[in-house]
């Protein structure tokens, strides 16, 4: 699913420059939890940012889905982002503005081959779920963290991704909530069969996964095993 | 991104940021109804006031004069002016019509008015010959208002059979009800009866018979197809010569002031003989005094001249006209039409009526249809013709005209031809004094200016004056038109500043949606299209406001210019193109100042703005 060689990330800013990427290498398989842990600043929202096609300045190969990110236009990694790939961040990042259910079919704006049938009905769906069904019209304001971060998991898969990118999804719920998103994600990804890397600190979170990836000083220091 | 997506985007984000648009787009609104207005204002004054003085195709032309030993001469002096000058100027390239005009060469004098003012107004009179064509449209739109304001007035629409049973001012219309009577057509339709007593008063192919002026026949035909030969009044048999006159069914198929004489199905149409009952009645103040009686047959039915005879008036309309003052016998004739000035209305209100003591005219339709008398060959001012080579002439105001003389009488040109020919002789009515062309286009008329001076012609003053206010104008419209651009120009400054501040508040948004699949241009088109939409909502309303505006405005003149007569009902004209432009300009100014956030919008880093 992933495949990735020798990937290099510098972050440059006036006079520093951060070296965040040191010859990285990673493969995914896909249908694969894996959980990717690390120092704060050790690299991995980067790592997550360049197989989500978010950053696209890098040195190194990275091959996601058989597709080479290096060198698609913004309108090709544009659709890779619509069809392939989805995110899930710490902070939610709900618009207020637009209901549960208007947040959940947000992506349909974007569907300009029409892929996804009746939008409306695979908002609910999704919002069935993840058990918020009854909560479609309200807006997020009205939501607690646990129930946003599972609105932004049914957003996330509303494209029917392969691959799902999950940025510490629990780091801003408490244990409770937290480990009922984090049920959330592994119940829906393994009924998909999507392949998911998540980014967390937490080891609770890192042992439910199929294997841990460990990141330190830029690169792999631990591959994992499967669990 | 399809259009339908992109549309509901645009408008949830222009509705959960409406006030600040609204505030942004004060500036927008601003401009654009002032823009509309001005623009429409221009076009309005240049179609409705300044076209009536002459409209932009159309120019007047004199001979130029230059200055010869402190003595003004004209360059065509020793010229022909008369139709071979009118045919000239009508082969000048773009020139489509020529309309001639002659002034009087005659002093007359003028009185009357003592209905409306108490007693007769004096004064000398002037007269200008123009064709009822050139004035025709004017005279007829101008009653078009006044009929819309009789009709305002609620005023009953009674049945009638003759004009009598009307109330006064109205006629008895074909349909069978009284309605206003058509005094345009009084001027269009006009014929005059030309006195004289010798051939030479007559014009040029007419002959003096039995005192008046006749075509001849020519070996018993008529120039004139569809006219009849007939014996000259008075005469018998084959004695007099044989003249020209239109045929008849019945009297009427013939015009005011006709009769239809000889066998019935195939008369001519001839004047009606009439007599003043005493000579007093030619010098009154009263028009209605020179009414006179038909001499050709008596209301009774009786013979003329028998003691039984109950005297019939001339014809509703009509006065009896002698040949000159020391005669009370003439014939039955509609008064001379009379086309006068705006301008000479809004002096007597002004000037004349308060200096006199007069009540100022409200408007048109307190002058129209009023008549007075005119003693040609005549003056207050220099010595009179001989007794027996002046007249006493009804006139009735028919109508108010721009391109009439400001201080006189606007008759038509065939009249004053008569009038010139009859009092000064063939010479008198030879020339033309101005000549007015027309064009197609207005484009066309630089040219033909130029054209015209090099055969030593000159804009007339009221051309020229003219031209200076389309001028004037022109100028005007460009400054208002430019402090407009200005003011939506600083708009799309401050748009650019909400924008901005906007687009800095919706980054993580942005971020989501460039995570989704939006692409930098679904991102830089939702902020365009969201400036697009408050750029056509701005210029819509301003459009808006600039219509409540000029209806305001028109409000204001029709409240303070009562007294100014053919004042237009509405001052603006607004053409569509003006209307799409001035949305367009405000759409264009809106999307302009929204370019840069667009730009800075669709260079969100959704990685930076996304990730903590």
């Amino acid at each position: 699913m992933i495949r990735i060689r020798d990937l290099h990330k510098r972050y440059v800013d006036a006079e520093v420059t951060a070296h965040v990427l040191r010859g990285l290498d990673l493969e995914v398989q896909p249908g694969e939890l894996l959980a990717l842990v690390g120092k704060s600043g050790s690299g991995k929202s980067t790592l997550l940012n360049v197989i989500g096609g978010l950053d696209q300045s890098y040195e190194g190969e990275v091959q996601v889905a058989g597709v080479t990110l290096r060198g698609l236009d913004d309108r090709a990694l544009s659709r890779f982002r619509h069809e392939t790939v989805s995110y899930v961040f710490q902070l939610f990042h709900l618009l207020p503005h637009l209901t549960v259910l208007e947040n959940v079919r947000l992506a349909a704006w974007f569907d300009e081959a029409s892929r996804i049938a009746g939008p409306d009905a695979r908002a609910l769906e999704l919002l069935d779920r993840v058990g918020l069904a009854d909560r479609a019209g309200s807006r997020p304001g009205q939501l607690s963290g646990g129930e946003k971060q599972r609105v932004a998991i049914a957003r996330a898969l509303f494209t029917r991704p392969r691959l799902l990118l999950a940025d510490e999804p629990t780091g801003a719920l408490d244990s409770e909530h937290g480990s009922s998103v984090l049920n959330a994600i592994t119940e829906l990804s393994r009924a998909d069969g999507l392949t998911v890397i998540v980014v967390t600190h937490d080891d609770q979170i890192a042992a439910r996964c199929d294997r841990v990836v460990r990141i330190s000083d830029g690169r792999v220091v631990h591959p994992g095993e499967a669990t | 991104m399809k259009a339908s997506s992109a549309w509901s985007v645009i408008v949830q984000n222009v509705r959960r940021n409406r006030r600040a648009f609204a505030l942004s787009s004060v500036g927008i609104v601003v401009g654009v109804s002032t823009f509309v207005f001005f623009i429409a204002l221009s076009s309005g004054v240049k179609e409705r006031v300044l076209n009536r003085i002459y409209p932009v195709n159309q120019i007047e032309v004199e001979p130029a004069m230059v200055q010869v030993m402190g003595v003004s001469t004209s360059v065509l002096d020793g010229e022909d002016l008369g139709e071979e000058m009118v045919e000239t100027l009508r082969g000048l390239p773009a020139v489509t019509a020529v309309y001639p005009k002659m002034r009087s060469r005659l002093q007359a004098r003028l009185w009357g008015g003592k209905s409306l003012f108490g007693h007769a107004l004096r004064t000398e009179a002037f007269f200008d010959g123009l064709e009822a064509s050139l004035l025709a449209e004017e005279l007829q739109e101008v009653e078009g208002v006044v009929e819309k304001r009789a009709r305002a007035a609620k005023r009953s629409s009674r049945a009638c059979k003759r004009d009598v049973e009307c109330p006064l001012g109205d006629e008895c219309r074909p349909d069978g009800t009284c309605g206003r009577v058509e005094y345009w057509r009084r001027f269009s339709e006009a014929h005059a009866v030309s006195y004289c007593d010798e051939d030479a008063r007559c014009a040029v192919g007419q002959r003096c018979i039995e005192g008046r002026c006749h075509t001849p026949c020519v070996n018993g035909a008529c120039q004139v197809t569809g006219d009849r030969c007939a014996a000259a009044p008075g005469c018998s048999g084959g004695a007099c010569p044989a003249v020209c006159m239109p045929s008849c069914e019945s009297d009427g198929s013939c015009g005011d002031g006709l009769a239809c004489v000889g066998p019935a199905g195939s008369g001519t149409c001839q004047p009606i003989p009439c007599q003043l009952p005493r000579r007093e009645a030619l010098w009154s103040d009263l028009p209605a005094d020179v009414l006179g009686q038909r001499t050709d047959r008596c209301a009774n039915g009786v013979e003329p001249g028998s003691a039984a005879c109950v005297p019939e008036p001339c014809p509703q309309s009509t006065t009896c006209a002698t040949g000159d003052v020391t005669s009370l016998r003439g014939t039955c004739e509609p008064p001379i039409p009379v086309v006068l000035s705006p301008f000479l209305i809004e002096v007597f209100n002004t000037s004349v009526a308060s200096a006199l003591g007069f009540q100022p005219l409200d408007g048109v339709q307190a002058l129209l249809g009023v008549r007075f008398k005119i003693h040609l060959g005549a003056s207050y001012f220099s010595d009179a013709l001989p007794k027996e080579r002046q007249a006493i002439r009804v006139g009735e105001v028919v109508g108010f005209s721009s391109k009439a003389l400001d201080f006189g009488l606007t008759v038509p040109i065939e009249l004053v031809q008569s009038l010139n020919t009859r009092f000064m002789g063939r010479e008198a009515a030879s020339t033309y004094d101005t000549f007015v062309l027309e064009t197609a286009g207005n484009e066309d008329m630089s040219g033909l200016i130029a054209a015209l001076e090099a055969r030593g012609f000159e804009l007339s003053r009221k051309s020229r004056d003219a031209r200076k206010a389309a001028d004037l104008l022109f100028i005007l419209t460009l400054v208002f038109g430019f402090i407009s651009l200005v003011i939506v120009g600083i708009a799309a400054v401050n748009i650019t500043h909400t924008f901005l501040v906007i687009v800095s508040e919706r980054r993580y948004e942005i971020g989501v949606m460039r995570a989704l699949g939006a692409t930098r241009s679904d991102i830089r088109r939702i902020v365009l299209g969201e400036a697009a939409l408050i750029g056509l909502a701005g210029g819509g309303l301003g459009v808006c406001i600039a219509f409540g505006a000029s209806g305001l405005a028109n409000w204001a003149a029709e409240q303070a210019l009562t007294a100014i007569p053919f004042k237009p009902d509405d001052f603006f004209v607004y053409d569509p193109a003006i209307l799409l432009a001035a949305l367009g300009f405000s759409v264009l100014f809106c999307v302009l100042g929204a370019w840069v956030p667009a730009r800075r919008a669709s260079r969100v880093d959704p990685a930076r703005v996304l990730v903590t």
